[in-house]
């Protein structure tokens, strides 16, 4: 199965059968321009079962070059974001469509926004943005930032090869913020099996923190760092919200 | 008259998948004391080597170390295993993500095959 999704954001209702057709028609000017066939068909029973509470949605199939391809574009009441799902079916595949579709989320009910990135999930206050970041094979590295608050979350694989030689507090002087190079010893050591966490925080200009923990279950490193207004209760909560397994 | 160009085959993800990479015979490789494997290529003789060679020492073959991963995958490419397989038996292996261990794999399996050292093994469609 393939599966696309595309979102975007509005400041009101509209109209959405006006949206549909558009969309029908992009795509059927690029399957004409690509030489491929355009058959509207007539959607499984099956999607019936996908809910989207909250949420005013419109979905069609078509079939192209023997391919069923199923779409849905769907408006939230509360923030309007316009979310349009294509996916492209198997006979097996349809069947798990409303499951996964009905796991949809445009906005958080809280404070925090939730990311997930493969198997990195972790969750940031909503008023952070996210500025750079890096999706290696191995390494992934998101960087936000937001009014007092500067935050860096990184993940890495393969946890025992990097630690093969080298303790955790060693490597971690190696990784964490310049203001902490050589002083991770006097930080806060905790081993909670199967975790080793590491924590120091120190006040130099603004507030600095640094959290490091390796599970060994699913053998990688997660690291964050927070350095503005002192925060000591945000920086625990953005620590504890970062999920491994 | 020159020939006409024999048409390369476009493969997709499926295909690159369902491929069995085979490593080049022709290749000499050993393991290390440590059990990393290292790869003996040959350097290409062109005409301005063998002059240059004349003049400063060059040497006839370069040794390729392979790093743990690397090693790992290497040892894999067994001629009876697809792609596919390696990725599921590194993904249990390393405890990685499937499409993680499936982008870093396919780069490195190509930057094998640009060197000579593997090919692929694909099955002829009907």
């Amino acid at each position: 199965m393939r599966l696309e999704v595309r979102w975007r954001r509005e400041k009101s209702k509209i109209d959405l059968e006006k949206v549909l057709k558009k969309y029908i028609e992009a795509l059927r000017s690029g399957t004409r321009r690509k030489k491929f066939s355009f058959t509207e068909v007539k959607t499984r029973d099956a999607f019936q079962n996908i809910r989207l509470p909250d949420k005013e949605k419109r979905y069609f199939s078509w079939s192209s070059e023997g391919r069923e391809v199923f779409n849905l574009v769907a408006q939230c009441n509360s923030c309007y974001t316009i979310t349009m799902v294509q996916a492209f079916l198997s006979e097996k595949d349809a069947e798990n469509i409303p499951e996964i579709l009905n796991t949809l989320e445009d906005h958080t009910s809280s404070d925090f926004l939730q990311w997930a990135v493969y198997d990195f999930r972790f969750s940031v206050p909503s008023f952070l943005t996210l500025g750079r970041f890096s999706l290696k094979s191995g390494y992934l590295e998101f960087n936000f930032s937001g009014p007092g608050a500067e935050v860096k979350l990184r993940r890495w694989g393969l946890a025992d090869i990097i630690l093969r030689d080298i303790r955790l507090e060693q490597w971690c002087n190696g990784i964490a913020p310049k203001v902490f190079r050589g002083k991770i010893s006097r930080g806060h050591r905790q081993d909670i099996p199967p975790d080793e966490i590491l924590q120091i925080a120190m006040r130099r200009w603004s507030w600095h923190a640094f959290y490091c923990r390796r599970c060994t279950t699913m053998n990688k490193i997660y690291a964050l760092d927070y350095a503005g207004r002192k925060q000591e209760n945000l920086f625990n909560r953005i620590a504890s919200k970062i999920l491994c397994h | 008259m020159s020939k006409p160009k024999q048409k390369i085959p476009k493969l997709t993800r499926r295909d690159i998948l369902d491929s069995r990479p085979v490593r080049n015979p022709q290749i000499k490789w050993e393991k290390g004391k440590s059990g990393d494997v290292r790869i003996t290529l040959p350097l290409r003789r062109t005409w301005w080597v063998k002059i240059l060679s004349r003049i400063f020492f060059a040497p006839r073959e370069r040794i390729l170390s392979l790093d743990e991963i690397g090693t790992r995958v290497w040892n894999l490419i067994d001629g009876n295993r697809t792609v596919e397989e390696i990725i599921q038996s590194l993904c249990q292996e390393l405890n990685m993500n499937r499409r993680e261990i499936e982008t870093s794999l396919l780069h490195y399996l190509k930057q094998l095959a640009t060197r000579g050292l593997v090919g692929f093994a694909i099955e002829k469609k009907e």
